[in-house]
């Protein structure tokens, strides 16, 4: 038996793995093999040292120290999540307002005209209801009629203030919805 | 318990740690060998372990998945700043090891007081420092939590075969940085 396998079973024997026949063969090189005797011996006391480490306390108040920097880290994340959903609130309110505000600039047609299209596109016919066909034509003439009304230009001066009041109005929003937030109060 | 801390439940994360406190800092500590620096990083285990407790599975045992989570954590740990404390960079001196060594086997030649068992297990934590992260690991989790080659195997996600093969090569690498003083039997 070469030392290199000797040695590999001297770790078996000290795993308790090995049988009986490699325990004799192992016993027999070791009878006539110093180094490994010695190696055998070496490991042994290794073993020991290393099982009988024992463990040692953790620090004091260790336990504590992780709660709160958990703690501390979920406020962060907290934090952070609500300043994401007030910049997503305040997009939200900006482009709500910018299409609010567009009709007042671009100009419809007065109500009362648009009524009176619609109205003639599909009569009501008292006593029955409209065919499919019928209501479908209505609603693309309809749609006909309302793109070829003439609007007016849509003036620089106009989107500039109708992106100004949007902003204003925005912050206004996002600033609303951070105090309204819970934790905000908290503090 | 585990449920109830990655819910955020302050009681349940803090019967979580003060229950398994005590194996995660001395995983950490003998991979670190540094006790400050294993306190810091047996902290990160923790806030790490709170982060990644939603993929933990209640049908199977926690505490070799807790060991897989630690584990897992220190060898990064150690890929992105290698323990090189001046205490380690002055043990990687040519013949600094073979130097403890020898006044552990001996400490009638040195005019120091009689070998403490803290000592040796200093010379043994000096010895393990310059292990492979990897094979610290096998060796950690075999000797501190007795664990069988196959949990390990499994903890670290690699075949049995190579638990096997860097336990008997980190005994032997061991062995003989530590060969003076081991074969002495004065460690006995």
């Amino acid at each position: 038996m070469e030392c290199y396998r000797a040695r590999e079973l001297i770790q078996e024997k000290l795993a308790r793995k090995l049988d009986a026949g490699l325990a004799q063969a192992l016993a027999g090189h070791l009878a006539g093999c110093p180094g490994c005797r010695a190696f055998e011996s070496g490991m042994g006391a290794l073993d020991s040292l290393m099982s009988g480490e024992p463990l040692e306390d953790a620090p004091e108040g260790f336990a504590a120290r992780v709660r709160q920097a958990a703690s501390r880290r979920r406020r962060k994340a907290l934090s952070f999540e609500r300043r994401n959903l007030r910049i997503a609130a305040a997009c939200v309110a900006a482009a709500l307002l910018l299409v609010a505000f567009v009709p007042f600039f671009v100009g419809l047609p007065p109500a009362e005209e648009l009524t009176g299209r619609l109205a003639s596109i599909a009569p009501p016919v008292p006593g029955s209801a409209p065919g499919l066909a019928e209501a479908l034509e209505g609603i693309e003439s309809s749609w006909d009629s309302v793109s070829r009304i003439e609007i007016p230009a849509f003036g620089l001066t106009g989107a500039l203030m109708a992106l100004l009041g949007a902003l204003a109005a925005a912050m206004v929003m996002a600033e609303a919805v951070y105090f309204a937030l819970p934790y905000r109060r908290k503090r | 318990m585990v449920v109830a801390a990655s819910q955020g439940d302050e009681a349940a994360i803090t019967r979580l740690v003060e229950t398994y406190q005590q194996p995660v800092y001395n995983l950490a500590y003998r991979m670190v060998h540094c006790r400050a620096e294993a306190e810091d990083v047996a902290q990160d285990i923790f806030l790490h372990l709170l982060d990644v407790l939603d993929r933990y599975d209640p049908a199977r045992p926690f505490e070799p998945w807790l060991f897989r989570v630690a584990t897992n954590y220190i060898l990064n740990h150690l890929k992105v700043r290698r323990v090189g404390t001046v205490s380690m960079e002055a043990l990687r001196r040519p013949g600094a090891l073979e130097e403890a060594a020898v006044e552990l086997a001996d400490p009638g030649s040195s005019a120091t007081a009689p070998v403490e068992q803290s000592e040796k297990y200093e010379a043994l934590h000096r010895a393990l420092g310059e292990l492979p992260p990897d094979w610290q690991a096998v060796v950690t989790l075999h000797y501190m939590q007795s664990y069988p080659v196959s949990d390990i195997a499994s903890i670290l996600d690699v075949p049995v075969g190579t638990v096997k093969n860097r336990l008997f090569r980190a005994r032997n690498m061991l062995y003989e940085k530590l060969r003076k003083f081991l074969e002495t039997g004065s460690i006995r």
